[in-house]
Parts: structure tokens; C-alpha cells; sequence
């Protein structure tokens, strides 16, 4: 994956990157997955699958992920999206934008 | 033993009890209190307190409503909570060990699922919640209904849904031409929002609006997700008033086949404009979608 280069599941996108020096590493050890975009309606969430291997950081509210085995984004119940193979590598994770024409304002898509 | 793999014969079985899981997790049948009582009064005697007084309710919603002090970390989901004693049950079935009080507490908590809802313990009080009146789903197993709350208890509270998600009742009880498009602009949720034009038709509500840009100028070669996407945007500025140029993208998606019409601002004049503004104003290649 290039820098230039974007994976899209849903209104999450994740990108190649680096973990910023000040990043602190999440304590993820008893859950099973680490939710990456939250879903407010059905709590379909948009999640990573945790295993040994992968580790979360975060950094002014953005999340990094630091995974040397593969593993994979998906939903949590898989009928809005196919879940999608994240490589080894290192990973940022963002949320796509709309536009609101009444207040004229970008903001973060929102399921 | 450790199980790697599973026969065909054990594959079966696990098809039926997941179905017959299922069947418990979406009943709508009656609850026999004296089993519930009986079930939960277990509980208690494990913990060498005495049965305590049942009361019952007809949803979960009014035992929260019936007192304040009460909230959403008090109570066990009976039927809606069977999903992880389905796991541990069927390894036993197939043959991983437990001990014989671990086996008997877990028949103990399957059976609080077959024959429960939500209930709230206390020391001396049990509020019991009815099970729902209606509980439907669509094919995929999510929660729908075109017509109704999909989720409905006696008292008459519950839940519109649409493919699983959930939705304002008006998009569920008006009939599609009746439906107007300003609850579309005005929604912010973007699985709602494309529930609405689900139910409103896509090429209707184009037929609104103009095409600017489509995937179909763009190479195949150089941008296959915009064409897997379908990728196009639309002047939809005849929705607003006062406004003469207003982009929506619309694009398909991968999973469920189904469309989304999202806003852009005024300043994406072509589809390289729009998609970039969509991902935070960096210009990227899509390498997977779904």
C-alpha cells in the first residue's frame, strides 16, 4: 500500500502510516476487536479484529494500528459491509466527509 | 481434546441448533411465569437468598420508566443473551469438558434464555418484562418491517427498523409516493438517509436533479472502485431554494447492492473534486471498497 493509497469500508477509511512519537499504546488486552468507526444507529459498528500481533495507538482522537500479522476490518454483524484483509503494516484510520447544505459545513459521515 | 475441525455430522448438528437458538432468541411466545420464577428463584438460592416477589411488565421499557432509579446495567436479556451460551453448549455437545457444576450452571443460563426476557433482580423484587408482541426480520435476518414496528411489545412501545437499521416511523409508514424528499435532506445519517431512497427509488429522485460527472468518462483502468461504485455526482439544487448549484455524489454500495446519494459542497465542480473533499481534501486511490 502506497501513501497515496485508501481502503474504504464504509465511511471509514484506512490509510498507511506511522504512529506518532507521542501516541500512546491501547490497553486492548480482553476485548475482542477494537471498534474504528462507530455506528450510532444499529451499533453495527466498524471494527478490527485484535489478536497477537496487533497493536492500537492513539493520538488526538486518531486511531493507528501497528499489525505484523494480517487481520481484517470488517462490521460487526456483516450485512452492511464485506469484511476487507488488512496486510502487516501500519495503518491510520479516518471517517470520509459529507456536506450539510443547511448549515453549508463538512462533517464526518455519520451511520 | 482439542476440536480442530468439525465433522460433517457435528456441521449438522450445529446448523439445527443454531436454528433452534434462533427460534428461542426471536420468540415472541408467552412467558409461563411459574418456569421463569422457578429459573430465577435458582439463581437466587445459589446465592442463599430467598425467591424474591416477581413483577411483571409488559416491556423492559416500562420497568425503566416505572422507576428512575433503575438503568440499562441492571438487567439480564434472557432470550436476546442466548448467543453465548449457544457457544459454550454446543462445545459441550461436541465434546469439550466441563465440570459438573460448570455443565449444570450452564444448563441453568440456557434455560434462563429459552424461557425469559429481560428481567432486573434485586434483593427482594424481580421486574419481569413480557416478551415482544412482534419480532420480524428480512431474509438477511435483520430487523424490517414495511408496515409496522419491527420490534413491538404489548404496551405498545418498540421500534421501526428498515434492513436492520433503525428509522424514524414516518419512513416506515408512508407509502412510497407519498414521501417527502425534504426528510431526506434533512436527515443526518447516512444509513437512513439511504433507506429513504431505498424506499423512494433512486431513479426518482434523480429525476429531481442533473448529472455533472459520471464514472463512465473516467478510465476503467485508472479507476476501477469508481466504476465497481458507479461512481457519479448530480446537481440536485433544484431541492433548494435560493441555491443554484448543489452536488450530490451517488455511489453504490459493494455489500448490499443498495444506493447512497450524499451532499458535497457547492465548490466540487467534477467527481475528482467531490471524492477528494470526501476523503478530508487528500487526493487518494481507492485500492479496496467494500
Amino acid at each position: 500500500m502506497n501513501n497515496d493509497e485508501v481502503i474504504i469500508h464504509g465511511e471509514c477509511m484506512v490509510f498507511k502510516s506511522s504512529i506518532p512519537q507521542k501516541a500512546k499504546k491501547m490497553k486492548t488486552a480482553a476485548q475482542p476487536y477494537v471498534i474504528v468507526a462507530p455506528s450510532e444507529t444499529t451499533g453495527n459498528h466498524h471494527v478490527v479484529d485484535l489478536k497477537p500481533g496487533v497493536a492500537f495507538y492513539e493520538y488526538e482522537d486518531v486511531l493507528y494500528m501497528e499489525n505484523e500479522v494480517e487481520t481484517t476490518i470488517r462490521c460487526v454483524v456483516a450485512d452492511r459491509h464485506d469484511e476487507i484483509t488488512l496486510s502487516p503494516g501500519v495503518y491510520e484510520f479516518g471517517s470520509q466527509q459529507e456536506y450539510d447544505p443547511f448549515t453549508a459545513r463538512l462533517q464526518k459521515v455519520r451511520d | 481434546m482439542k476440536i480442530e475441525k468439525l465433522t460433517k455430522k457435528q456441521e449438522k448438528e450445529l446448523e439445527a441448533f443454531y436454528k433452534e437458538c434462533l427460534e428461542i432468541g426471536r420468540s415472541c411466545e408467552p412467558i409461563n411465569h411459574e418456569i421463569a420464577e422457578g429459573i430465577i428463584s435458582g439463581f437466587y438460592k445459589r446465592l442463599d437468598m430467598q425467591a424474591p416477589k416477581f413483577v411483571y411488565f409488559p416491556s423492559p421499557h416500562a420497568i425503566l420508566k416505572s422507576d428512575s432509579s433503575i438503568d440499562l446495567n441492571m438487567y439480564f436479556g434472557g432470550q436476546q443473551w442466548i448467543h453465548w451460551k449457544a457457544l459454550y453448549k454446543f462445545a459441550e455437545r461436541i465434546g469439550v469438558e466441563f465440570s459438573k457444576e460448570d455443565s449444570q450452571l450452564l444448563d441453568e443460563w440456557f434455560n434462563e434464555s429459552k424461557h425469559l426476557h429481560w428481567w432486573f433482580p434485586f434483593t427482594d423484587v424481580c421486574y419481569i418484562s413480557e416478551r415482544p408482541i412482534r419480532l420480524t426480520v428480512n431474509e438477511a435476518g435483520a430487523l424490517h418491517n414495511e408496515k409496522f414496528k419491527a420490534i413491538e411489545y404489548a404496551d405498545g412501545w418498540g421500534m421501526y427498523y428498515l434492513n436492520g437499521i433503525k428509522v424514524p416511523e414516518y419512513l416506515v409508514v408512508t407509502p412510497s409516493e407519498d414521501l417527502n424528499i425534504d426528510f431526506f435532506l434533512k436527515e443526518k445519517n447516512a444509513d437512513v438517509k439511504a433507506e429513504f431512497v431505498r424506499k423512494f427509488g433512486v431513479e426518482r429522485m434523480l429525476d429531481m436533479g442533473k448529472k455533472v460527472d459520471t464514472y463512465e468518462k473516467y478510465k476503467q483502468k485508472d479507476y476501477p472502485y469508481w466504476h465497481e461504485s458507479q461512481y457519479e455526482l448530480w446537481d440536485m439544487a433544484k431541492l433548494f431554494e435560493g441555491l443554484d448549484y448543489q452536488p450530490y455524489v451517488k455511489m453504490v454500495n459493494q455489500t448490499t447492492g443498495i444506493w447512497h446519494v450524499e451532499a458535497v459542497s457547492p465548490s466540487c465542480r467534477n467527481l475528482k473534486d467531490a471524492i477528494k473533499e470526501r476523503f478530508g481534501g487528500k487526493e487518494m486511490k481507492i485500492i479496496a471498497i467494500k
